[in-house]
């Protein structure tokens, strides 16, 4: 074994040991009870055998309680521990108890007033008489009602702490509780979607006392519980650390393509901008900021337990584009991240661990946050049935405009002689807005039936989604299943089961940067708007100015991304062991998440362009195949001794993942007689790459909830190995530790609650498959002899994850008599270990080598406030404003700067400089390369206001992003063609200067947008059942998204990539697909 | 009692959990590419062969954008793909180390890599005679020699490394200036020269039919020599280059196309001629520079030379970007499995001419411009050539003869300082001298940017 393994084994060993004496500690009010299966009126007079010999105390008490058929009821610490002889045949139950008492002297024995149960105890104010006495118990009786409309709450939870016994409302909201020893007892009451509270109650001998409670709407949902552990969780208004969740319906108030899409503008903190306005997704979200550099930009998906594939995978759009000269970047192939497969209307709750100091039990691959999805379950009862229909349309919100030419001879300057020709004064055609005319019906249609009953619960869903796109042979269809299963084995056995099958289509066009002249907007820049490309009588005109027609291409071109995707996982409850005060559980669970991704893109030889290359018609193939498997066991112990106010969970488990991905693609090249087929061309090449992955994990955490949940403090480690690393067998350690203190009731009216945290916490970002190895390049051969070439590259055989430590401090209030909230934190990412790229001489021959270093700092705040002004019967009105700015730093970087994303110097590129930000955007002014902007934002702000008046609803989330900053090149392809709708007064003047001052192409990315809007009408409830009883409800409503962007920048849409998901190098423009709003009309109904 | 039993399960399922573990993270190899190490520890006949071949595809990775950088410079062609940003910087400028202006470098290098590779595992394999070893060592360093002569063509005085250390991640050799490199190149050349006549009769591994003369230890040689007479004509050693020349497959009696080329095909793995996806159609990207058409040379008929006719052809309109514009296309590379010419029969026949003029032999000189004249150029005879005319006919026919073959049209003005004659189409248009050295050469060395050898 290795010396790091022995120290990890140590260091567990010594929190093993904690957790084992937390564990062992006696606590000091166990109960036990032996249910007795049948009532007995003369109990005590019962007469039973016992036959026990030198065995404990209680061992022969519970032995006349199981013969004499009573329940025991004691207190472990009243037992004597002393082995005890009892043998006798046919002795009244009463003798037997009466020659246990003569052990020890202090016992004594009570019978409860229902004749049930044998009551032991020490109490020294009763003498040995009493064991004959009956004692009349006492009763709770009460209702349960809604503080606001007084309406009764059926199914709330009512429970003593003090002796762990609890009954839930009936059908009219009433509660009874009967048998309660006299006493004084907290009564704890709590319902979900309200504030639960505790009363004191004081119950006297025969006595049946009344309690009508009226709990409060949980409006902020500080009640909602919060994942933080891998299998335990506390409440939101005892959180040590800032995690934002999102429920389902916040989430589909209008409906999205993915989860991403749904929930930008709804998280502080959480940068989440399309990459281009292509249908099926391709959204990156970055969560606090720059976290890495080279290593993997996106967070880590979880969606109930399964640990999510979001790769992006290719379709191979690079071989018709060629955006980079030949070689693959993928990087420019507008790619759809994978976690766009899953269906948004399935979704219960999402929650969002932004950092470190939240998602350390995550290990080495949650330094991008960790995005924690739970889908919806059944809940015991009759069936429910859902069903919306959604219908709906696309529509192009923006062109960039062009040149408008007021000559004939400005036209053959800037377009050559063959302007001439086609120069008419006056006229002029809009291609842009030809190309993406689209406004086709697209569908959805959901439907979920969910019910079960005590022992089972099920959720069944459907989707059916057809979202046509604004350009011909573009558009999203998605239909997915999914069925969810509870199932109570036993009593102590519960096993869930969710499973969910996905079928997507993303027809995405072409777009992005090429060298070819065929993506759509790298073409309209070269073809001036006195040329109409439209089709006359069917035929498409070819282009003079360029050889390729955007509207041809549309319209012929297919590119479609077909996925099958299948993800379930399987988990296992089993309670080892239950006591009034403590639990202590395995949950087990295996989550598996296959998808095939196949991609087809065929250009025919009909094409304009085709013929370019002389190689007419292309046809691309590609075939991606990935498998997720994990799987954990953990155990979790947790104890509440006293009366409550004390919580202990422990928890410890250990992780595996396996992730195993293969890519392979077929090009063909100049179709025979235009077949769609890979094998009839005469140019065929192929790709196939795989790359696996094995990780294990181990974890320990301890959360304590102290002084009746003020205060919360965790503290836990996980160690992590990776396949990824140079040494497999290596553990790297990630130890978080957070607490929090909740003063209640501070100034009641005013400053109601306020809770202070801070939190700390280290985790990781594995080394990219393959950055450990130094490869030889073997797949080129020269007329069949196959050749190897040293790759350029040289892997680092010692690479370790990178390593993020954040500090996060907070302060969370509810003010002003529960009518606002506030969640303010600060905090600092520290990243080390940083996976970077050292450039060697290239004369060497190996040009890049791989290896950790260097130092990456982000602060930042974030600011959240609700606000609910009004809240009567008839109307409501919520206001959640979200701010959050950061700022990153290179602290320590041992290389030169370089450039880390963008085109270079004259175009414009991002470079990573020691003392700047990370995100900082240099090129040329002056002829010097110098830092023009940076593509961070100076601050992003949302604003979400939720009116309802009665039966109507209305919601609208403004969106704002405050200075960032975009390099434009769309604009500069424009300027080059001279045929930049401003060239006479600034186009000019801009390309006059290219390649010496790149400024003009460095833009400000400002923008205000309306995410999201909804007008709803919920159908009077006299109404609906005049039409159906069955009818629980019908909603009708009108939502759109995206409709208003205000913006100064001048390309098609502020939110870009050209690159896609980067954390660094995102914020280019280079030709992408226009962006779109969508309107719809829906009608939801529930039965 | 229950608490123990509780105890018991947690312990044995947490000891399972972590010391059952220790294996589980396999040691997950490299699917997609073999290793360097398994290569170079113990080489096979096998693996030496394959590493013969991958030399070849490496001198070939950065050819086709060789000729494009040097064409473009030397006024032979233009990219007028407006969104191709190479044409404003290789012709207005200025050159930029970090980028375009680095070009031309890495793939020569990462073939001198492999060379070294090559050289290094040739020492230490056992199932090879000690001809195969020699005819390989002879192959290595005359490709060695021909990848370092394309950087410093296009690097000049501003040199260029000549120090493959052992360890690439190490210190980088030193920046030597345009002579000692050139005598270097030299030298690996008459090195190899000598492996070569100890090589046996054949090569243990199979070259391209680019080579297709020249497969043989032997004939290999007389491509070894050619490429000495132009190393020797750029060190203006021309005695050295007659001599070299004479050991040559320097033939008037063959084919002028006779030579060593880089092979191109379309085959899945193999590489297409990237020229030619480029330069179709009725508006190709790539077009000819423009004086082509207006410099010919016309035959006794009034046709311009054969030269111009085969190799250039014109386009139905003008097709311009940044004020360049042309209506003529060049036919050199329209497939994509069409070759490119690393040395051929026709630039010995110059290049001996170019010897003989700079020793004053005019006539000798005279006859083997007219030969190329009349046999390629299909021109009658020069009789009035002399030593004021004749270097400006042997440029015409270096111009036409060796079109897109390897920036000839720059080298050779350069070599004579006459690159003056080169046009300045747009106001803004320069005529770049020679390339920087590429900037992370000169920060891996904590030089600044434009560090040159001299």
């Amino acid at each position: 074994m290795r010396s790091f393994t022995k120290y990890a084994l140590v260091i567990f060993g010594v929190l093993l040991f904690g957790f084992v004496s937390a564990f062992g500690q006696e606590p000091n009010n166990y109960f036990v009870s032996v249910e007795s299966s049948e009532p007995h009126v003369d109990h005590l007079e019962n007469r039973i055998s016992i036959h026990m010999v030198d065995q404990p105390f209680i061992n022969v008490l519970s032995k006349i309680a199981e013969k004499g058929n009573f329940r025991l009821i004691y207190q472990k610490k009243d037992l004597p521990k002393k082995n005890v002889t009892l043998s006798s045949d046919y002795i009244s139950v009463k003798d037997a108890l009466k020659q246990l008492m003569l052990v020890d002297e202090a016992i004594k024995f009570y019978n409860s007033s229902n004749g049930q149960a044998i009551i032991v105890s020490k109490d020294k104010s009763m003498d040995e008489s009493d064991i004959d006495k009956i004692v009349i118990d006492g009763n709770i009786r009460g209702s349960v009602t809604d503080s606001e409309t007084g309406q009764t709450l059926p199914g709330a939870n009512v429970s003593i702490i003090e002796l762990d016994i609890g009954t839930v409302t009936n059908n009219d909201g009433q509660f009874e509780l009967t048998d309660i020893r006299a006493g004084t007892y907290t009564l704890r009451i709590s319902y979900v979607g309200y504030k639960s509270i505790r009363r004191d109650i004081e119950i006297e001998d025969g006595q049946t006392s009344t309690l009508n409670i009226s709990l409060e709407p949980d409006l902020m949902g500080l009640e909602d519980v919060v994942v933080t552990g891998v299998a335990t969780s506390v409440k939101r208004r005892n959180l040590a650390n800032a995690v934002e969740s999102v429920d389902g319906e916040f989430l589909n108030r209008t409906p999205s393509q993915s989860v991403e899409q749904g929930l930008q503008g709804k998280i502080t903190g959480a940068n989440i901008q399309s990459n281009s306005g292509a249908p099926g997704g391709g959204i990156q979200v970055n969560l606090r900021g720059v976290s890495s550099i080279n290593a993997d930009s996106q967070p880590l998906y979880v969606v109930d337990g399964v640990i999510l594939s979001n790769e992006a995978v290719s379709g191979g759009m690079g071989k018709i584009t060629e955006q980079s000269g030949g070689d693959n970047d993928p990087a420019q192939d507008n790619m759809v991240n994978r976690v766009a497969d899953i269906n948004p209307n399935d979704i219960e709750n999402i929650e969002v661990l932004k950092g470190a100091s939240a998602s350390a039990i995550y290990g080495s691959r949650a330094s991008n946050g960790v995005i924690i999805i739970t889908t919806k379950r059944g809940s015991e009862g009759k069936p429910q049935i859902n069903f919306s229909q959604r219908v709906g349309f696309f529509d192009l919100s923006n062109t960039v405009g062009s040149r408008v030419f007021n000559s004939e001879q400005e036209a053959v300057d800037a377009f050559g002689p063959v302007a001439a020709e086609h120069f008419i004064a006056g006229q002029t055609y809009d291609n842009e807005a030809a190309i993406a005319d689209r406004n086709d019906v697209s569908l959805e249609s959901s439907f979920s039936l969910s019910g079960g009953n005590e022992g089972t619960q099920y959720f069944v869903s459907a989707l059916v989604k057809d979202d046509q796109g604004i350009i011909a042979n573009t558009g999203y269809q998605k239909q997915s299943f999914r069925a969810n299963l509870n199932q109570e084995i036993s009593p102590r056995v519960d096993l869930d089961f969710t499973s969910n099958l996905v079928h997507s289509v993303a027809s995405r066009g072409l777009s992005n940067n090429d060298n070819t002249g065929t993506s759509f907007w790298m073409v309209f820049p070269k073809t001036p708007n006195f040329f109409d490309l439209r089709a006359s009588n069917g035929v498409f005109p070819d282009n003079p100015f360029i050889n390729s027609n955007p509207l041809q291409t549309a319209s012929i071109l297919n590119n479609d991304e077909d996925v099958w995707r299948f993800i379930s996982s399987a988990k296992l409850t089993y309670n080892i062991s239950t006591t009034a005060n403590s639990n202590m559980r395995m949950v087990a669970d295996f989550g598996v998440d296959r998808f095939q991704q196949k991609n087809e893109i065929f250009s025919p030889p009909i094409l304009q362009y085709e013929s370019n290359d002389g190689l007419p018609g292309t046809l691309i193939k590609g075939n991606a195949s990935n498998l997720n498997i994990n799987s954990s066991v953990n155990f979790i112990h947790s104890i509440e001794p006293g009366s409550g106010s004390l919580t202990l969970t422990t928890s410890v488990g250990a992780q595996y993942q396996n992730r195993d991905l293969r890519v392979e693609r077929t090009t063909s090249q100049d179709l025979i007689a235009g077949q769609r087929k890979s094998d009839a061309a005469t140019v065929i090449s192929v790709f196939d790459r795989r790359s696996k992955v094995v990780d294990l994990g181990l974890y320990l955490q301890e959360e304590i909830q102290l002084f009746d949940e003020r205060m919360l403090v965790t503290f836990g480690a996980r160690a992590d190995q990776s396949s990824n690393a140079g040494d497999p067998d290596k553990f790297f350690f990630y130890p978080k530790a957070s607490t929090s203190y909740r003063f209640d009731n501070v100034s009641p009216g005013l400053l109601d609650e306020i809770k202070f945290r801070a939190a700390l916490g280290y985790s990781g970002n594995q080394p990219l498959y393959g950055q450990k190895f130094t490869p030889l390049s073997g797949d080129r051969n020269i007329e069949g002899n196959a050749g190897l070439t040293v790759g350029g590259i040289a892997g680092d055989p010692d690479i370790e994850p990178e390593r993020q430590r954040e500090i996060e401090l907070g302060l969370d209030a509810v003010l002003l008599g529960d009518k606002v909230n506030l969640e303010f934190t600060l905090y600092q990412q520290n990243i080390t270990n940083l996976l970077l790229e050292r450039e060697l001489s290239p004369s060497q021959g190996i040009q890049t080598q791989f290896f950790n270093g260097g130092e990456l700092q982000v602060q930042g705040v974030e600011l959240g406030l609700t606000f609910l002004p009004v809240n009567t019967e008839n109307m409501s009105w919520q206001v959640r404003t979200n701010f959050y700015s950061n700022r990153s730093e290179i602290v320590d970087l041992p290389v030169p700067g370089f450039q880390a994303g963008g085109f270079g110097a004259s175009l414009g590129m991002f470079r990573v400089e020691e003392g700047e930000s990370a995100t900082s955007i240099w090129a040329n002014e002056g002829g010097e390369l110098s830092k023009l902007g940076d593509a961070n934002p100076d601050f992003r702000m949302s604003l979400m206001n939720d009116l309802g008046w009665k039966q109507f609803n209305l919601y609208f989330l403004w969106d704002w992003q405050q200075g960032s900053d975009v390099i434009n090149l769309t604009k500069l392809l424009y300027d080059l063609a001279q045929n930049s709708s401003d060239w006479d007064t600034a186009g000019q003047a801009r390309i006059s200067e290219f390649g010496f001052n790149t400024s003009p192409y460095i833009e400000d990315a400002t923008f205000l947008k309306l995410r999201e809007v909804s007008l709803s009408y919920n159908l009077e409830p006299e109404f609906l059942q005049q039409l159906w009883s069955g009818f629980r409800y019908v909603t009708l409503s009108v939502t759109g998204r995206d409709l208003l962007t205000f913006t100064k920048y001048s390309g098609l849409d502020p939110e870009v990539s050209n690159f896609g998901n980067q954390q660094i190098g995102r914020n280019v423009d280079v030709a992408p697909f226009p962006p779109s709003r969508n309107f719809w009309f829906s009608v939801q109904l529930g039965i | 009692m229950f608490r123990n039993y509780q105890k018991g399960i947690f312990l044995i399922a947490f000891f399972a959990i972590l010391f059952g573990s220790c294996n589980i993270v396999e040691d997950v190899p490299d699917f997609n590419n073999p290793s360097l190490e398994q290569l170079t520890d113990s080489p096979t006949r096998v693996s030496i062969n394959t590493l013969a071949t991958g030399l070849l595809i490496g001198s070939r990775e950065g050819i086709e954008n060789y000729v494009y950088m040097t064409g473009i410079v030397g006024r032979e062609m233009y990219d007028l793909d407006a969104s191709t940003l190479s044409t404003s910087e290789l012709i207005i400028g200025p050159l930029d180390p970090g980028q375009w202006g680095g070009n031309g470098w890495v793939s020569q290098y990462q073939n001198l890599r492999n060379a070294k590779i090559l050289l290094d595992a040739i020492d230490q394999v056992e199932e090879m005679t000690e001809a195969e070893k020699e005819g390989i060592r002879g192959y290595a360093k005359t490709l060695q020699s021909y990848d370092l002569l394309l950087v410093i063509n296009t690097r000049d005085i501003n040199g260029a490394v000549i120090q493959i250390a052992d360890d690439p991640t190490g210190e980088p050799g030193p920046i030597v200036g345009k002579e000692q490199v050139l005598s270097q190149i030299e030298d690996w050349l008459d090195e190899a020269s000598t492996h070569l006549q100890n090589a046996g009769n054949s090569f243990s591994f199979n070259l391209s039919s680019g080579f297709q003369d020249f497969d043989t230890p032997s004939s290999f040689l007389e491509f070894n020599r050619a490429l000495q007479a132009r190393v020797n004509i750029y060190q203006e050693d021309y005695p050295g280059a007659i001599a070299a020349l004479e050991d040559s497959f320097l033939d008037l009696n063959s084919s002028l196309d006779m030579g060593v080329y880089h092979t191109h095909s379309s085959s899945a793995g193999d590489l297409s001629n990237f020229f030619s996806t480029k330069s179709q159609g009725n508006a190709p990207d790539y077009v000819a520079q423009i004086d082509y058409e207006t410099d010919v040379q016309n035959k006794q008929n009034g046709d311009p030379d054969e030269r111009f006719q085969e190799k250039f052809r014109k386009l139905p309109s003008f097709k311009s970007h940044l004020g360049l514009s042309s209506d003529i296309g060049f036919t050199q590379y329209s497939s994509p499995n069409s070759p490119i010419a690393i040395i051929r029969n026709e630039e010995l026949i110059l290049l001996r001419a170019e010897a003989n003029y700079n020793l004053e032999n005019y006539s000798e000189a005279a006859d083997d411009i007219n030969f190329i004249r009349e046999e390629s150029g299909g021109l009658t005879e020069r009789t009035d050539l002399d030593a004021n005319n004749m270097l400006d006919e042997l440029l015409y026919n270096k111009r036409y003869s060796l079109y897109m073959e390897g920036g000839h049209r720059w080298l050779d003005l350069r070599r004579y300082d006459l690159l003056d004659r080169l046009p300045l189409e747009i106001g803004n248009a320069v005529v770049h001298v020679r390339f920087p050295i590429p900037l992370d050469e000169c920060l891996s060395r904590g030089l600044s940017a434009n560090c040159s050898g001299n």
